[in-house]
């Protein structure tokens, strides 16, 4: 094994910073150089490495192929693999430096558990055997499930094990525990589900259709930091004569590459569309065609309760339809009614000759509004100068962007979580689907939302969720209700007592806002299980670590994560140290209760795997796949999301209008009974942030929001163990613009204090002249343990706006300050 | 305008007796200080030289300023020796060898220094067998080498020629040559520097003779201070009347020296171009103290040598050493300013191996000198200078050095 | 054969995937970077130039600029920097180096060049990258190789297997239908101090 030092004990604040950079060793290669004057001979060809296939599993929606290189037992070298269509080839510094993760001082080693008697998070560790550690879980699952319920018993995911979330959703079900609601860019996904539906990419189109845009707009996207895998479309675009278009309040490396900068006031987005939206409607600039075919528009709304009128409600029974996939249940046919302008009167729109887009009309007594007209009235009160003076935007600026979407078209729009951290963010999504189906500008070649991860259920088979089908489900809770759901013993009207917590492929601590009051929970709860591959902030607060073996450590199958590929995994190496893959810890944790686990083997289970409801279609199997290393599905690049105007949605259209206000619990959890106009919900509005907002009385105390950018060295937290990566980001820094520091006296490489009156952090400042004034930006992904003192998650709040359960981190209000140490 | 002379007419006996026990523990006190420069030098070399303030964008330090320096320092010697036995004139009261034997010495430090700041001093041997002739750095060895046997060999000669075995003409063929060598070392050390386009400060053509000229300085003024000092421990008789006659050459080369410097400050800083960035630096910036330094000790001397009731003993002595930190200023001034301008000053991340001061940003790097020496480093210098103050000390206890009539 | 490289810096994002492609394939020390991605404008690194909002950031990959006329290889006492005649890479030959650092005084690119200040360390304790990576060794100088080994082999450098904005290009400058000529051909370039007459291999285009 590799000589590393276990320094887990003394993974205390900085502590691993330390064990990470020890020095283990020097390298030592056999055979020296190459001869000094001569191109090296043949002998350096035949280099003795063997080569392996796999994937970056970053969780950074990458998903890149790799190439991975084995010498002597190791892997020691990670590189691009070549992707069957080439355009697509990508990697990133945090895929190059797999060597470093897989060998990580802060990887997991072995079953860990906190002694007897010491605090949790204190640091006090001790290694007990595998069986201790599953026996010693188990039996406190069931002592937990007889005091009460099984269902007391919460499974918390977080999002980097995709791969295996299958997996554990067997397990979670198998144990009888609950299950959580991530809360982590829900508002933004959450309402593209609503608004568009989940298709291939989730709620865009292939990436690389942004190549045909005329306009790319980045909106409140940092691509180039955040996506490097994708940008390079948004430069074909460019070659192609596009115009690359972005809106956010602070400059970086991604407005740089744009043609154009839009400068806008933080949390102030979804003001912005609605007045371009108003824009659209006064300059007559509508796509009547694709308004009336692709989206709700034409949809008779009843007034009495903002729901589609139907043919039931003529007295016509609904039919039923082919069987939901999602649901096991056959699918409700029961048409929505349009007024047909030439036969006058109320029809289906598929009997529809004429459809109306506007108006307001009596049928069989009820009074409806089109669809399209409740969005005119919504957004009158939002002429484009009312918007840009709310959002501080440029009239002229505002002018030339929405002439573009609305003419210049077709529209690639890179969505990006910027707007997704405040709360109100939803509705940004809500305005921005809601401009891009005004004008016409989705579900065709360069028009559209350009995708995210993959998240296709016909390439790949879901054999863990089947099986889990048999158990009955508990409650779930959205992570930014855990807190509450805790203290109140409730989730609206549903009991919960949430009494431990099962954490994989989630760094809770470090993720999830209002990190305070996660904390009390913590230290109330009777057991806190993290089962994970490097030895993070959560794990620390953990009373059992389960060490999880890394990625090139089994054979696995994997769809290519926003490219149209399903890839394979080869088992490049055992799993390291004292780890199991999450298949064993699975399967130990299930028969330790006795439920039974359904796959006899790895293999077994990564076969069912493989097969999906398409695979056929596509020659998918583990065998194909073993032998192809990836395999192209999807539409080849050509994947358009809402193409030919039908979309993934209950009414196969664009939603604009939003019938359905319920909460969602797939993505937000279960409703926790507060009182809001939900009917506020039907349409996009805008709200500004819960705190970070100017006219917050808060505001005189605390003038700076505290926002935060991705670190391109990370995904969140992830990779944190890197070398070469600390090199790059060697500490938590604080970036602020020149005016806001001069008048703090502060200099680039000072120690500041950003705080609030929740918490303080310690961050070396870095003078920054794109930083928005009155922002101070940090980028994210490092620990409590990281820094000198504190950390930002402690400043931010665990409130939640009630139309949209979600992790709001950025809506934080804070003061800087010069720190003395 | 009387000289205020000075007669120091030591009895012999006496003298040697007393300067046999000074000398005996000037001796020790050398063999001591080299000896603890030698084990800090291993500890560089074994824990690694990072333990110097040395780094990448400043990558030289101490070691070669000094070595630029004592090559300096060594050209005094010959050349007070060398210039008058070559033109045959009459020279400075017989301290040729003791002359000579100042600049094998401080050779002998250049040496030292280099030595110390190789990074693989082992491989030194493959500086004579994988030598590369068009670079600087190996002329440099050559002529140093060179200029190392022919001062030893100049001094031999010396010897010889006073108990006769020596002719007058094969002496003054010798000196011409030791002459020419002293004038080719200096030169050289100077385009190690002066041939690199690499830094505005360094490229220039002035350098060469910029370099003669500072070697005559510092060298003057080191032949100054030891004979005084060696006078005055009774080791040798000097009449008053050749100490002034160093002291006005002294004077006139330290006014050449600031009228190349006056030029190259001048060329640097009328296009008001790149060339103001190494103006800025050396007037009002980091380098400052070095600069002014300079100036004010270069005239401070100037003045002492050329007014006659300034010319007292002690005083001249005080000029020598004036003059010699001056020069040394100069050396500072071109080593720490060649790369406190950096060609390219773009930001990265900063690591500890990429310039001294990396806990900050890039300005804050240059804000200040880019680079200061580490204890250990002035320890090493120390000792190497003190192995130079040991040839010395043993030339004087075991070598014929004292004026011919004298001995 | 001379070997070039052409640096898009309108596509340069800065993402630094050159950097760390170049550590691993080449097993480089803790603390030494062949392949800097430095900032041009600003005095932070990723740091826009400018006024809010009117600000620009420009991403500068800077090694070694293999240059034609090298100053490196001139001043090199022992040989141990000299210029590959087939392909025009300079190289380094670590058993050489007497560690005098005349070559790093020498370039006028700095900070390209990078001497090992202490014994070379790492994170690993087995060497990551190519096998046939000449092991590092303390107090000499090393620098970008252009990836020698791999050239050797009919193989991309690393820094050249992807860039992920598709900025950086390699290949032989004499000839002018390859890639590189035909893109300096094309568009406008700069290239870094080219007043100081050592004629670098590397051309940014603007």
């Amino acid at each position: 094994m590799t000589g590393l030092k276990d320094s887990k004990s003394t993974l205390t604040r900085r502590g691993f910073l330390k064990a990470s950079g020890a020095v283990a060793g020097a390298a030592a290669l056999a055979g020296g150089g190459l001869a000094a004057y001569a191109i090296a001979d043949d002998t350096a060809k035949s280099t003795g490495d063997e080569y392996f296939t796999g994937q970056c599993r970053g969780n950074c929606s990458g998903g890149c192929k790799l190439k991975i290189k084995k010498r002597d037992g190791h892997v020691v070298q990670v590189e691009m693999g070549e992707q069957p269509i080439p355009e697509y080839n990508r990697i990133c510094t945090k895929g190059l430096s797999w060597p470093q993760r897989t060998y990580s001082a802060a990887r997991v080693q072995y079953p860990m558990k906190r002694v007897e008697g010491t605090e949790r998070g204190a640091g006090e560790w001790e290694r007990i055997s595998w069986d201790d550690a599953i026996r010693e879980i188990t039996d406190k699952w069931k002592q937990i499930a007889a005091e009460g319920s099984s269902f007391d018993n919460f499974f918390c995911a977080g999002t980097s094990t995709s791969t295996c979330s299958d997996l554990y959703a067997y397990v979670q079900a198998a144990v009888g525990a609950s299950g959580t609601a991530v809360c982590y860019d829900g508002a933004l996904l959450a309402m593209n589900f609503r608004n568009i539906g989940f298709g291939q990419y989730i709620y865009g189109n292939d990436p690389k259709n942004g190549q045909r845009a005329r306009t790319y707009v980045m909106w409140a996207a940092n691509s180039a930091r955040s996506f490097p895998h994708e940008f390079h479309w948004a430069f074909d675009a460019q070659d192609n004569g596009a115009t690359l278009i972005a809106v956010d309040p602070n400059y970086g490396i991604s407005q740089s590459k744009a043609d154009v900068y839009i400068p806008i006031k933080p949390g102030t987005d979804a003001a912005l569309l609605l007045g371009l939206i108003n824009e659209v409607i006064k300059n007559d600039w509508i796509d009547r065609e694709y308004l009336l075919s692709a989206t709700v528009a034409p949809y008779l709304v009843k007034k009495e309760n903002g729901k589609f009128m139907r043919m039931s409600d003529l007295g016509v029974a609904p039919a039923e339809g082919p069987i939901d996939m999602m649901t096991g249940m056959p699918t409700v046919i029961d048409p929505i009614l349009v007024w047909d302008e030439q036969l006058g009167k109320a029809v289906s729109l598929e009997e529809s000759v004429s459809p109306a887009l506007e108006g307001s009309y009596v049928v069989e007594g009820v009074e409806t509004d089109t669809a399209y007209s409740l969005l005119v009235q919504d957004v009158e009160e939002w002429p484009l100068e009312k918007a840009v003076e709310v959002s501080d935007v440029d009239l002229g600026q505002a002018q030339d962007l929405v002439r573009r979407i609305a003419c210049e078209k077709p529209v690639t729009v890179m969505p990006g979580l910027g707007c997704d951290h405040y709360n109100g963010g939803h509705r940004v999504t809500h305005a921005l689907n809601t401009l891009l189906a005004v004008t016409g500008n989705m579900g065709k070649p360069g028009a559209g939302l350009s995708g995210c991860c993959n998240q296709s259920t016909t390439a790949l088979g879901s054999p863990g969720m089947v099986a889990a089908a048999a158990f009955p489900s508990g409650p779930v809770v959205g992570t930014i209700k855990l807190t509450t759901a805790f203290k109140n013993k409730r989730i609206g009207d549903v009991p919960v007592n949430i009494r431990s917590l099962f954490f994989y492929g989630h760094n809770a601590l470090a993720n999830m806002a209002g990190r305070l009051d996660t904390l009390e929970m913590f230290k109330q709860l009777d057991l806190i299980v993290t089962v994970d591959i490097d030895f993070t902030e959560t794990c620390q607060w953990s009373d059992y670590v389960l060490p999880a073996a890394g990625q090139f450590e089994y054979e696995a199958v994997m769809l290519g994560i926003m490219t149209p590929t399903v890839l394979h995994q080869d088992k490049v190496i055992d799993p390291l140290f004292d780890s199991k893959t999450d298949f064993e810890i699975g399967r130990l944790l299930v028969e330790a209760m006795g439920a039974d686990f359904p796959w006899a083997s790895e293999e077994e289970y990564w076969r069912a795997r493989a097969i999906g409801p398409d695979s056929e279609k596509y020659g998918i199997t583990l065998d194909t796949l073993r032998e192809k290393e990836a395999i192209v599905c999807f539409d080849d690049g050509e994947y358009l999301h809402g193409g030919g105007g039908v979309f993934p949605t209950p009414t196969g259209k664009l939603e604009f209008y939003l019938e359905n206000v319920d909460r969602s619990i797939m993505w937000e959890g279960m409703d926790d009974g507060e009182e809001f106009d939900k009917s506020y919900e039907h349409l996009p509005h805008w709200e500004p942030p819960h705190e970070a907002w100017e006219e917050n009385p808060l505001f005189e105390k605390y003038p700076l929001i505290l926002g935060s950018i991705r670190n391109r060295h990370r995904t969140h937290t992830a990779f944190f163990g890197c070398d070469w990566l600390l090199e790059l980001a060697p500490e938590p820094t604080l970036r602020m613009n020149p005016i806001d520091a001069e008048a703090r006296g502060i200099e680039s490489g000072d120690y500041v204090r950003a705080f609030n009156d929740r918490a303080e952090v310690v961050l070396r400042a870095e003078v920054n002249n794109g930083i928005r004034p009155g922002m101070a930006i940090y980028p994210k992904g490092w620990q409590e343990f990281e820094h000198i003192k504190g950390c930002p998650a402690n400043l931010a709040s665990s409130y939640t706006s009630p139309a949209a359960y979600n992790n709001y981190n950025c809506d934080v209000l804070c003061e800087v300050e010069k720190w003395e140490g | 305008m009387t000289d205020t002379t000075a007669t120091a007419s030591a009895v012999k006996a006496p003298a040697a007796k007393k300067g046999g026990a000074g000398l005996n523990i000037a001796i020790i006190v050398s063999a001591v200080v080299a000896i603890i420069g030698i084990v800090l030098w291993v500890m560089q070399m074994s824990g690694g030289m990072i333990q110097t303030a040395m780094r990448n964008i400043d990558s030289w330090g101490l070691y070669i300023t000094s070595f630029m320096f004592f090559v300096g320092l060594s050209a005094g010697g010959l050349i007070i020796s060398s210039v008058p036995k070559a033109f045959g004139i009459k020279g400075f009261g017989g301290i040729s060898k003791v002359a000579v034997m100042t600049s094998i010495a401080a050779t002998c430090a250049a040496i030292g220094l280099v030595v110390v700041d190789m990074g693989q001093p082992l491989r030194v041997w493959e500086l004579f067998v994988y030598s590369n002739l068009g670079s600087p750095l190996m002329w440099d060895i050559i002529v140093l080498m060179v200029y190392l046997i022919l001062s030893c060999v100049y001094l031999w000669a010396q010897v010889q020629a006073e108990k006769g075995k020596v002719g007058h003409v094969a002496l003054r063929v010798i000196s011409v040559i030791a002459l020419v060598t002293a004038v080719m070392v200096h030169s050289v050390t100077a385009w190690i520097f002066g041939l690199q386009q690499s830094h505005e400060m360094w490229h220039t053509a002035l350098l060469a003779p910029w370099f003669v000229s500072s070697a005559l300085v510092c060298g003057t003024g080191l032949v100054m201070a030891t004979v005084i000092a060696l006078r005055a421990a009774g080791y040798l008789k000097l009449d008053q009347s050749y100490l002034v006659k160093l002291a006005k050459l002294l004077a006139v080369f330290l006014l050449v020296d600031l009228y190349f410097f006056g030029c190259d400050l001048l060329t640097e800083a009328f296009p008001a171009g790149s060339g103001l960035a190494v103006v800025d630096m050396l007037v009002s910036g980091p380098l400052a103290p070095f600069f002014w330094g300079e100036i004010i000790l270069s005239v401070v001397a100037v003045v002492l040598c050329v007014v006659p009731q300034l010319r007292t003993t002690p005083l001249l002595a005080v000029a020598g050493i004036l003059a010699i930190a001056a020069i040394f200023c100069k050396r500072v001034q071109l080593l720490v300013g060649g790369f406190q301008v950096p060609n390219i000053d773009m930001p990265a991340v900063l690591t500890p191996f990429t310039v001294t001061n990396w806990e900050g940003n890039m300005a804050q790097a240059y804000s200040g000198m880019v680079y200061w020496p580490t204890p250990l480093e002035f320890g090493v210098t120390l000792g190497v200078v003190a192995l130079g103050f040991l040839i010395f000390f043993l030339g004087l206890k075991f070598l014929p050095l004292k004026p011919q009539d004298q001995e | 054969m001379k070997y070039g490289m052409v640096i898009d810096l309108k596509r340069c994002f800065g993402c630094r995937t050159c950097e760390i492609a170049c550590k691993s394939a080449n097993n480089v020390p803790k603390g030494v970077s062949w392949n800097r991605v430095l900032t041009e404008g600003s005095g932070v690194p990723d740091g826009p130039s400018g006024t809010y909002p009117n600000c620009k950031v420009q991403p500068f990959p800077v090694s070694c600029q293999h240059c034609e006329n090298p100053a490196c290889v001139k001043v090199c006492p022992v040989g141990a920097t000299y210029q590959d005649p087939d392909t025009g890479v300079v190289r380094q030959d670590y058993d050489k180096c007497i560690g005098c650092r005349m070559c790093v005084a020498a370039c006028p690119y700095t900070g390209v060049r990078s001497f090992n200040w202490e014994e070379p360390a790492y994170a690993l304790d087995f060497a990551t990258g190519d096998a046939d990576v000449p092991v590092h060794q303390k107090h000499v100088v090393e620098k970008c190789t252009f990836c020698y080994q791999r050239l050797a082999r009919d193989e991309k450098p690393a820094c050249m297997v992807l860039c992920p904005g598709r900025a950086r290009h390699y290949g032989d400058l004499d000839d002018p239908e390859s890639e590189v000529s035909k893109l300096i051909a094309s568009r406008p370039y700069k290239q870094l101090l080219p007043e100081k007459g050592t004629k670098p291999s590397v051309y940014y285009l603007v």
